[in-house]
């Protein structure tokens, strides 16, 4: 029999990180698991999220297992009050200083495993690479082609002058 | 072939172009994203708060930031789709939008609930109200200096949704505002309402539901008349921020009936007077409020120290942490339960009061003095008032002293005042503490922090320095530190700590030899207590001191959900130190 307060997962890719259930349990999905599993020695899979992608999850889950705002904690009010009170500290931007293919990675992950906290932390370090930006400098940002027709750009050029209302 | 064939071949050439750019940017990686994360990055960026001036109460000219949505929308189709397929992004409206961008604006938020700010001279707002105030959800509004009637809000019906409503009504030239329009419904479901400044009347609708009630009486504006106060917070029974600036009232016309019956605010959180005259203190008279709230009175001017009357009220019945700051005319008084609720009083007299019968008399019939264990003081020259507090506190276990150190050598051209010594200290506490007196027999430290005047002091001895320091520890000090110690009361931890004034530091004596000398002068002190502690000199200015620290559930959790308050608005120490 193995320690009961930790358990595996293993990745899409096979790879296995035996983790502390405390931590994991930021993570709604597993939470659920575990409590439906109960007590076993069994891995749990996780078929989405590769080793690299799992080792950064964990890496957060582990900085933030003492903070408060816990999946077991009081409710918080929906998304907007959430997302309002979610703060970016160094170490989240430290963290998710990273390529911008491994950062969209972590936020699906998060999102696939349900850990509001990095979800919240990831939306909102991608809302400040946005922030100021024009269309074309946001496009250049994330590799995105401009695919409006000529008589949809016409529109927005009306639109443009809406900006101007201030 | 036609023009027109051609022009539709041409159109679907590029329409194709555009699809196959489409799927390209199926491929691009922020596009892993699913629609749910995408939307709440958008979000993040579109419903900032910074963007909707309305949460500034005092902007006269409010407007809304609208770049940041239509910059989003011109990106690529994708992010239009979801954009446009959002309307409460686009809920949030000016009154300065032009004519089209407003219609947009109102086309693509549907039916979601809107924040509006209007102007009463917008000349398209009575139709917006009239069109789209059914789901008006926040009204910031502002009345011009020549309207006197508030058509915009005969809003019929009433916005079930309309949860904030800031009303600014900019004084009028031609004396106050006569309309008593109030809103139409006898009961409105607000929960937030500002009137900043108040439009010279009050509403006397009933407000089941409202948590935030923000009044300003501006410098010219006067609360109408005290019943229609009262009768406000009588119809606010749920009421959990009450915030009053400038409120003034006229006493000899219009005072508050003894027959008024208390107010009960069960909810209540916070209630702030802020700038206003003593009399609007008369209404905590009529207030039942819960012990958890947090009371701050500040910036309240006074004839003379005795008009200074406040009731007693539960929620002073077990504070432990007492706060007083005297200096000339201005007083400071905090005291708290230490971890999230309190009373503030922050007031000056006319010029050259002393607040001594007020902190003799008073204070102890306003705050139960009993049960307070910690108490932090710097009284200026009045430093003899000192044991008159000090014998209400049997439980008192720590004591906080801040004194300015004058030397006593006459030739000392910084010497303020000459009862305000070292001496003067070691009476005071031998007064207050010595074992005869009986009192504050839990007392277990003291902290002295010593304002010193460095410069002048070694600019006059340079000579000797450490014989500067040596009345610093008076023999009656050290007489009083001797017979609680004898007495088996000893006050086992005595620390000091030295602070220089900003200008000087400067000074050619260093912070070490400073340390060194008061180090020395204080021996005598030592055997007496288990633990003295002399921390190193620290650099004082107008923002900093050790001992008196604002706590931070001063800034209540909340008060500022539907408005950011003005930086004069907020909790922040303004002490009478030197």
């Amino acid at each position: 029999m193995g320690d009961s307060n930790r358990l595996t997962l293993v990745a899409s890719d096979g790879g296995k990180f035996v983790v502390d259930k405390e931590v994991v349990q930021m993570s709604v999905l597993l939470k659920n698991m575990i409590e439906d599993l109960g007590e076993t020695d069994e891995s749990i899979p996780i078929p989405n999220v590769t080793s690299p992608v799992l080792t950064k999850v964990i890496e957060f889950c582990e900085n933030h297992r003492t903070d408060a705002a816990r999946t077991d904690g009081p409710n918080v009010d929906g998304d907007d009050a959430r997302m309002r009170t979610a703060v970016v500290s160094d170490w989240d931007r430290q963290f998710f200083d990273v390529d911008q293919d491994l950062m969209f990675e972590i936020i699906v992950a998060a999102n696939y495993l349900d850990i509001k906290s990095l979800v919240d932390v990831g939306c909102k370090v991608v809302a400040d690479m946005i922030k100021g930006k024009s269309p074309q400098e946001i496009r250049d940002l994330f590799d995105i082609v401009n695919d409006f027709s000529p008589e949809e750009e016409a529109a927005l050029r009306k639109e443009n002058e809406w900006a101007n209302d201030r | 072939m036609k023009v027109q064939d051609l022009n539709l071949t041409v159109s679907s050439l590029h329409e194709l172009l555009a699809d196959v750019k489409s799927q390209i940017n199926q491929g691009a990686n922020v596009h892993r994203l699913p629609n749910e994360i995408l939307r709440l990055i958008m979000k993040e960026l579109v419903l900032r708060r910074e963007a909707y001036d309305g949460y500034e109460l005092y902007g006269e000219r409010k407007t809304v930031d609208t770049r940041a949505i239509l910059r989003l929308t011109h990106v690529c189709r994708r992010w239009r789709d979801l954009l446009l397929d959002s309307p409460s992004f686009w809920a949030r409206l000016g009154c300065s939008h032009a004519e089209g961008s407003l219609r947009a604006f109102l086309e693509r938020s549907g039916t979601a609930p809107i924040s509006l700010i209007l102007s009463d001279d917008t000349p398209s707002a009575e139709q917006i109200l009239a069109q789209h105030g059914w789901r008006l959800k926040r009204l910031d509004l502002t009345i011009g200096f020549r309207s006197d009637f508030l058509s915009l809000l005969t809003i019929s019906p009433w916005p079930r949704s309309l949860e904030c409503l800031t009303i600014h009504a900019k004084a009028t030239r031609s004396g106050p505002r006569t309309s008593s329009l109030l809103f139409a419904q006898p009961s409105l479901g607000l929960k937030a309402l500002a009137l900043a400044p108040a439009p010279y009347w009050l509403p006397s609708n009933h407000f089941p539901a409202l948590t935030h009630l923000y009044l300003d009486g501006a410098c010219e504006m006067r609360i109408p008349n005290v019943h229609s106060l009262l009768t406000l917070l009588t119809n606010s029974p749920t009421l959990q921020f009450f915030h009053i600036s400038e409120g003034h009232m006229d006493v000899k016309n219009d005072p508050i009936p003894h027959s008024t019956p208390t107010i009960a605010l069960t909810q209540l959180r916070s209630l702030v007077l802020m700038s206003c005259d003593v009399e609007m203190l008369d209404i905590l008279n009529y207030l039942s409020m819960p012990r958890h709230v947090c009371l701050r009175v500040h910036r309240v001017s006074v004839m003379v120290s005795e008009t200074l009357r406040l009731p007693f009220l539960p929620l002073m019945d077990d504070l432990e942490e007492l706060e007083i700051a005297t200096r000339k005319s201005k007083l400071h008084v905090v005291a708290t339960e230490a971890r999230s609720r309190g009373f503030w009083l922050q007031c000056s007299a006319r010029p050259n009061a002393s607040w001594k019968p007020w902190i003799c008399d008073t204070l102890p019939k306003t705050i139960p003095l009993s049960s307070i264990t910690s108490l932090r003081v710097y009284l200026g020259d009045d430093l003899w008032i000192l044991p008159s507090p000090l014998s209400h506190m049997p439980k008192l276990s720590e004591l906080r002293i801040r004194f300015p150190y004058s030397h006593s050598d006459e030739s000392n051209r910084m010497l303020l005042n000459p009862s305000v010594t070292a001496d003067a200290l070691g009476d005071v506490v031998n007064q207050s503490l010595a074992y005869e007196a009986q009192s504050c027999l839990n007392l277990r430290l003291i902290h002295l922090e010593v304002v010193l005047h460095w410069k002048f002091l070694y600019t006059n001895h340079q000579a000797d320095g450490a014989a500067d320091f040596a009345d610093m520890c008076p023999a009656i000090l050290v007489q009083t530190m001797a017979t609680r110690a004898e007495a088996g009361h000893p006050v086992a931890v005595l620390t000091m700590q030295p602070v220089v004034l900003a200008n000087s530091v400067h000074s050619h004596k260093s912070s070490e030899a400073l340390m060194s000398d008061i180090g020395r002068a204080s021996v005598p002190l030592e055997q007496y207590v288990e633990e003295f502690v002399l921390y190193p000199v620290s650099v004082w200015n107008e923002r900093t001191t050790r001992i008196f620290e604002m706590k931070s559930f001063w800034n209540v959790d909340g008060a500022e959900v539907y408005w950011d308050l003005h930086d004069f608005d907020l909790p922040k120490y303004d002490l009478p130190l030197p």
